[in-house]
């Protein structure tokens, strides 16, 4: 360092890189969800709570912290209905939603799973294993915010809650029962598959709350803890859930029957539509809820069924620091106007072989140019004299 | 044997200013060097005399709050720290406006005000030809615009460095100051959208560039110590300041501002001469004089005319009021000239 002068150049010895990973717990309650804010018509004809946006187009809605017309909402996440090529539905073909519901089954296939070494859209795999087994082919996209997922999801710690009552009703929020089901990425902080063109992803499993299936209140429970339900994708911030969960069982029927969630296609009903979990004010199997709905409606029933969801998000930080370092004999004198008295030093008293001493507040880093790019603050004043050295550890964040 | 309390965090986390984040979105954001400030610190608080000791010298000062950083890079690092090797220094240099180191009128502040006066337009100057040829311009005005640069009439701002000793009897004008107290560089800094840089040379005026320009639209132009701008302690009428008796300087006394504040009189260091100019921005529109400036129509005449014969009255102008910084590299001191650019409507 040059002799009279305020800035000391950084060497490549003076910064260092960090990452590091910060995480926040976001919890959406069922106030968010369902039932908080008043019903009005929405874009696509269809009542709904305010905080739930919908489209001309009845591609997805989206799901708003508050009413979705105020510059205050946030936006949650979106909701979207898929299906693929081969599903074992009959959707009622005047109402126009199978196509929809193709092709946004193929957009998020093409864009989280990928495709084949023959170029074809590959399916949303069970297992995660796309040589084998099989397809989850009716399903629910939740599409996170980037507001909420920040970097990513954080691995294992995912989880949303239905309610799966028999019967349906829209005051699931004010009189809930303990009839739900929770789907989790169990064990997926240390299990998670990498195979995917949108980054990792986890397999989704499923538990009930309340196993006794008999009382008329929980309609379907899980046999299995390790039956797979769905796929989380942890930097898309989606989550694939196949609507299986709310349809009665291949292995029996009506209430109290069992949910074989590996098995779990819907493509029967053997209840005629009226199921063991309704889906809408009709009590409409989940079956019947898609084969005659849009994707709007069909997304209310489902949303209609939600208690709460549940994760942590990731922020990666990439940190430079920079080692700041004031020799014994460096930064003791100040260009403060208060640091002078007719130019005598005001620290010194008077007296020549006083040592000088200064005060730091800042930090300042510089360009090349001498332009002021980033500062730093001290919590309180830090003496410097020639007695001392400082090295601060200044770290700038991206 | 207690632990030791290790609950203080000496990561400080800093924030990107604008500029820097405008860097950062053209790529060309590299940080080489630092520099510690004491912005919040009031020296005048320290007390030497302070009967517990001097331990308690600066209790006052290490107990100042600390703000927040901001992002705006021209509020921020005003005072800097200064490295200098020696401990034995007991004056430092300061910066001074010298209104008087060619005479009163080519440097001076516009009359009963701390402002230097910039035309920035030929019109503003209804008597040009005789204001300008005969150098008539009131004192304290500058022309700000291109056209007439040779009609200037020497015209600048002067900025001299020394130590104001004043009630020091050990400090004298024909003492060289200590080298490493010497100014080797400045930085200038103006509002880019009002102002551009000249510098006078003693003889003809030289224009700068801009080192770099931040999102502010302040200016930053470096100048070394070598420039012909700058004016050495010792060079060109300052040659015969020797006197055994400190006080007879003659002419050349009258142009040092460190010789009229000192008692005995102080070491004085070199001196910058600087000559803002108007943008065309400023000569073309009206738009900046309406938005940051104040519009007089009456009641405030000014007289550009020195002889004052109501040749050159101007009832009816706009103004704007702004800043010129100077900062020494090597000592970091700072200094601010306040301009005001006038402009008749």
């Amino acid at each position: 360092m040059a002799a009279g002068s305020f800035f000391k150049t950084l060497t490549s010895s003076d910064k260092t890189t960090t990452r590091t990973l910060l995480h926040e717990n976001i919890p959406i309650t069922q106030a968010i969800l369902n039932g908080t804010y008043t019903k009005a018509a929405g874009a696509d004809s269809v009542s709904r709570e305010l905080n739930v946006k919908s489209f001309s187009h009845n591609m997805f809605v989206s799901v708003y912290d508050y009413p979705h017309a105020s510059s205050s909402a946030n936006h949650v996440f979106d909701m979207s209905v898929g299906l693929a090529s081969d599903h074992g539905l009959t959707v009622d073909p005047t109402n126009g939603a199978a196509t929809k519901e193709k092709n946004i089954y193929n957009q998020m296939a093409q864009m989280l799973v990928g495709y084949d070494t023959n170029g074809a859209v590959r399916k949303f795999d069970m297992d995660g294993d796309f040589t084998a087994g099989s397809h989850h082919k009716e399903v629910a996209f939740f599409n996170f915010s980037r507001l909420l997922t920040k970097d990513e999801i954080k691995k294992g710690t995912f989880s949303v809650t239905f309610h799966t009552d028999k019967l349906f009703s829209d005051t699931f929020h004010s009189s809930p029962s303990n009839a739900t089901i929770t789907v989790a990425d169990t064990g997926a902080a240390t299990a998670y598959k990498v195979n995917s063109p949108a980054g990792e992803y986890g397999i989704l499993k499923a538990t009930t709350a309340d196993s006794d299936t008999t009382d008329g209140t929980q309609a379907i429970k899980v046999d299995n803890s390790e039956d797979k339900v769905g796929l989380i994708f942890y930097q898309a911030g989606i989550v694939v859930l196949n609507l299986g969960i709310f349809a009665n069982s291949g292995s029996g029927s009506g209430a109290g029957s069992t949910n074989d969630m590996s098995l779990r296609l819907i493509t029967t009903d053997s209840d005629g539509g009226t199921a063991d979990v309704g889906m809408n004010s009709s009590n409409h199997s989940i079956q019947k809820l898609i084969e005659e709905n849009k994707i709007g409606a069909i997304t209310d029933g489902i949303r209609e069924r939600m208690k709460s969801v549940t994760f942590n998000n990731t922020t990666e930080l990439n940190s430079t620091i920079y080692f700041c370092r004031a020799n014994h004999n460096e930064f003791n004198y100040s260009s403060n106007p208060t640091y002078l008295e007719n130019s005598k030093i005001r620290v010194k008293a008077n007296e020549i072989t006083t040592p000088s001493r200064s005060y730091v507040t800042t930090v300042g880093l510089y360009s090349a140019d001498n332009e002021l790019l980033a500062v730093a603050k001290v919590s309180e004043p830090l003496r410097k004299d020639p007695s001392n050295e400082l090295t601060l550890r200044v770290r700038l964040d991206y | 044997m207690a632990f030791l309390d290790n609950s203080g965090d000496i990561i400080l986390d800093a924030v990107l200013t604008d500029a820097g984040r405008k860097r950062l979105a053209r790529g060309e954001f590299s940080i080489t060097k630092f520099a510690f400030s004491d912005e919040e610190i009031n020296y005048t608080i320290f007390n030497s005399a302070h009967s517990s000791g001097s331990a308690f010298y600066d209790i006052d000062i290490m107990q100042t709050p600390i703000l927040e950083a901001f992002t705006n890079n021209t509020s921020l690092m005003k005072t800097k720290l200064v490295s200098l090797n020696r401990q034995n220094i007991l004056f430092m240099p300061i910066f001074k406006l010298n209104p008087k180191s060619v005479d009163s009128k080519k440097t001076a502040q516009v009359s009963g005000n701390n402002y230097h006066g910039i035309i920035v337009d030929r019109n503003t100057v209804t008597e040009a030809n005789t204001l300008i040829a005969a150098d008539k311009l009131a004192a304290g005005y500058m022309l700000g615009f291109s056209g007439a640069p040779e009609a200037r009439n020497n015209r600048h701002i002067a900025i001299d460095q020394g130590i104001d000793g004043a009630g020091s009897t050990s400090l004298d004008i024909t003492q060289t100051m200590d080298s490493d107290l010497m100014e080797t560089a400045y930085l200038v800094k103006l509002d880019n959208r009002l102002l551009t840089l000249d510098g006078y040379t003693g003889a003809a005026y030289t224009s700068f560039d801009s080192s770099f320009v931040d999102d502010d639209n302040i200016a930053t132009y470096y100048i070394p110590s070598t420039s012909q701008i700058v004016q050495g302690p010792r060079d060109g009428d300052r040659s015969d300041l020797a006197d055994s008796a400190g006080q007879n300087f003659g002419l050349a006394a009258d142009k040092e501002v460190f010789y009229a504040s000192a008692s005995a009189s102080g070491p004085v260091g070199p001196r910058i001469r600087l000559h803002p100019v108007a943008t065309e921005l400023l000569r073309a529109s009206d738009a900046l004089f309406t938005e940051i400036g104040t519009t007089v129509t009456s009641g405030a005449d000014i007289e550009l005319d020195e002889p004052n014969t109501s040749l050159a009255t101007m009832a009816s102008y706009k103004f704007i009021d702004t800043v010129m910084n100077v900062v020494g590299i090597t000592t970091g001191y700072s200094i601010d000239i306040p301009l005001r650019l006038f402009k008749r409507t």
